[in-house]
């Protein structure tokens, strides 16, 4: 056991084709139990970083382990401790509601009474029971968004990886979803998730890391950030300046904004 | 493959004939039809070909049609040979085509590809999942309406034994299961579903060149798919059989060190 339930060391990749790698020498270690924000401007390596956590794509340098376990050298057991549930949720068409859970529940080796007992619970929860037999071609794309994190609940993983979990659910279902991740966590599981949303973050995550780049350019929690900076503002603010973007504008007469140059 | 391994691998076939299952099915009762026609249809078709004066005609045609009108004038044998294996050759390319061109591309399309290789599976149980439901529903493809002509062929008086039909599907079978995995191959390294089938059709018409010329039929690799040695001189091809079974293990092979190397 490494005491983390994630650990990212020295991870570099770079795309064929491309010679600026997407992630550059990434080094992370989210805990167990905690909900743990990955945050990032466009392009700056979110999903890359997360592709390569669930095993979908390989490091060029560095070392993923999960529990413990190394995710390029023992996959099979590595991702078995993930649920993943990636940032456009695309589920198989043909298939309905509940033989697409029974797949993953299949995949997974859920026993049969216990996932009996989950589909419930999470059919509850996140009330799609009247159309978990219906094929999925006709659900609307919340519905899939709910469809595929109740998938990725199914075999209560040890860690969540979430790319962009709240785009397309309800308000409800987002409440719901957030209460869900603090839950799962009370449970000494773990939640990693990348989220454009930065009050979710600042309200949910036990800590953040910011990513610009490929380059890993803040990591602790929102306090510590804070008195990092010296401010009293809130995580869009030091998100902004810690990835260059346009800070707060300045009003210096009426129409009339500034940016750090004072351009 | 472990006890887990091996219920994966079940799940994984389960979803991929869920997902196949309609074209096959279309395929079947095609030919299902076809099968159910042909017996009645045989004394129609010998009685106006016998009563035109067709002799001096069929000498001008080309050898292929040629052979397979005296073939079905003939004998019923002949006549059910030749009009049940063109067209189960020609619909079972149509359902290699249907069911292995998006075999991979699709996934990578609709961007599933992530649900699967995200889960503990293998890329080998994944694409091994996926050629051996292909496999399975060709087979089925095959069966169904075999079993069909031969019931057929019994309703109308004729008899034709169920084992020379099925043993005659085989090299066909495995002929097409060679086909899925260069569409499989295709699918995976183009990564569109469209262009793979164009690629394959492009390939097996180019493979089937040899095929039309008088001396070079050995050449063309359906000739080695060919029912003709066991529904009409009773031998069981055993070289066409295992020179199809080691291109099904070299391309399986190479379905699988391609699709292992892959990054999703």
């Amino acid at each position: 056991m490494s005491g983390y339930s994630l650990l990212i060391e020295g991870v570099s990749k770079t795309y064929r084709g491309s010679t600026r790698p997407a992630v550059d020498n990434l080094d992370l270690e989210v805990r167990p139990g905690e909900i743990f924000g990955f945050l990032g401007p466009n392009g700056a390596g979110k999903t890359t970083t997360i592709k390569m956590i669930v095993g979908l794509l390989r490091p060029d340098r560095g070392r993923i382990t999960l529990d413990g376990c190394d995710i390029t050298k023992d996959p099979i057991r590595a991702k078995g401790q993930i649920g993943y549930v990636p940032d456009n949720p695309d589920l198989y068409d043909r298939l309905t509601g509940i033989e697409y859970l029974n797949l993953i529940a299949d995949v997974f080796g859920v026993p049969q009474a216990e996932r009996k007992r989950r589909v419930h619970d999470l059919m509850d929860m996140f009330e799609l029971g009247g159309a978990i037999t219906d094929i999925i071609q006709s659900y609307s794309h919340g519905m899939k968004q709910k469809l595929a994190l109740m998938g990725a609940l199914l075999h209560d993983p040890r860690l969540f990886i979430l790319d962009e979990p709240m785009v397309g659910l309800d308000p409800r279902a987002s409440h719901l979803f957030k209460e869900l991740m603090r839950k799962h966590c009370d449970r000494g599981n773990t939640v990693f998730f990348s989220t454009h949303i930065l009050e979710v973050a600042e309200r949910l995550c036990d800590r953040v890391g910011i990513i610009n780049r490929g380059r890993l350019i803040a990591c602790g929690t929102i306090e510590e950030l804070r008195s990092l900076h010296r401010t009293d503002e809130s995580l869009e603010d030091i998100f902004l300046e810690l990835t260059g973007a346009t800070t707060k504008p300045e009003t210096n007469g009426p129409g009339l904004t500034t940016d750090r140059e004072g351009r | 493959m472990s006890q887990i391994g091996a219920a994966r691998f079940r799940a994984l076939l389960w979803k991929e004939i869920r997902e196949h299952r309609w074209p096959a099915a279309g395929v079947a009762i095609i030919l299902i039809l076809l099968a159910v026609a042909i017996p009645p249809l045989y004394p129609f078709l010998t009685g106006m070909i016998k009563n035109i004066q067709f002799e001096e005609q069929l000498r001008q045609l080309p050898w292929q049609l040629r052979g397979q009108l005296e073939a079905t004038i003939g004998s019923f044998e002949g006549y059910a040979y030749s009009n049940w294996f063109k067209n189960l050759y020609q619909l079972g390319m149509i359902l290699v085509l249907l069911i292995g061109a998006p075999l991979v591309a699709s996934e990578l399309a609709f961007g599933t590809i992530d649900f699967l290789a995200s889960k503990p599976v293998t890329h080998g149980e994944i694409i091994g999942a996926k050629l051996a439901a292909g496999a399975i529903l060709i087979a089925g493809v095959l069966i169904l309406p075999d079993i069909t002509l031969w019931i057929s062929c019994l309703a109308w008086g004729e008899t034709i034994n169920l084992a020379t039909i099925l043993t005659g599907s085989i090299p066909l079978y495995l002929g097409f299961v060679l086909a899925l995995e260069a569409a499989a191959i295709l699918s995976m390294t183009i990564g569109d579903s469209w262009k793979a089938a164009g690629v394959l059709i492009g390939i097996s018409l180019i493979l089937g060149i040899p095929g039309w010329i008088p001396g070079y039929r050995k050449f063309s690799i359906f000739s080695y798919m060919d029912a003709a040695p066991i529904w009409m001189q009773g031998i069981f091809p055993w070289s066409a059989i295992l020179g199809l079974l080691l291109g099904i293990l070299v391309l399986f092979i190479i379905a699988l060190r391609l699709f292992e190397i892959r990054d999703f």
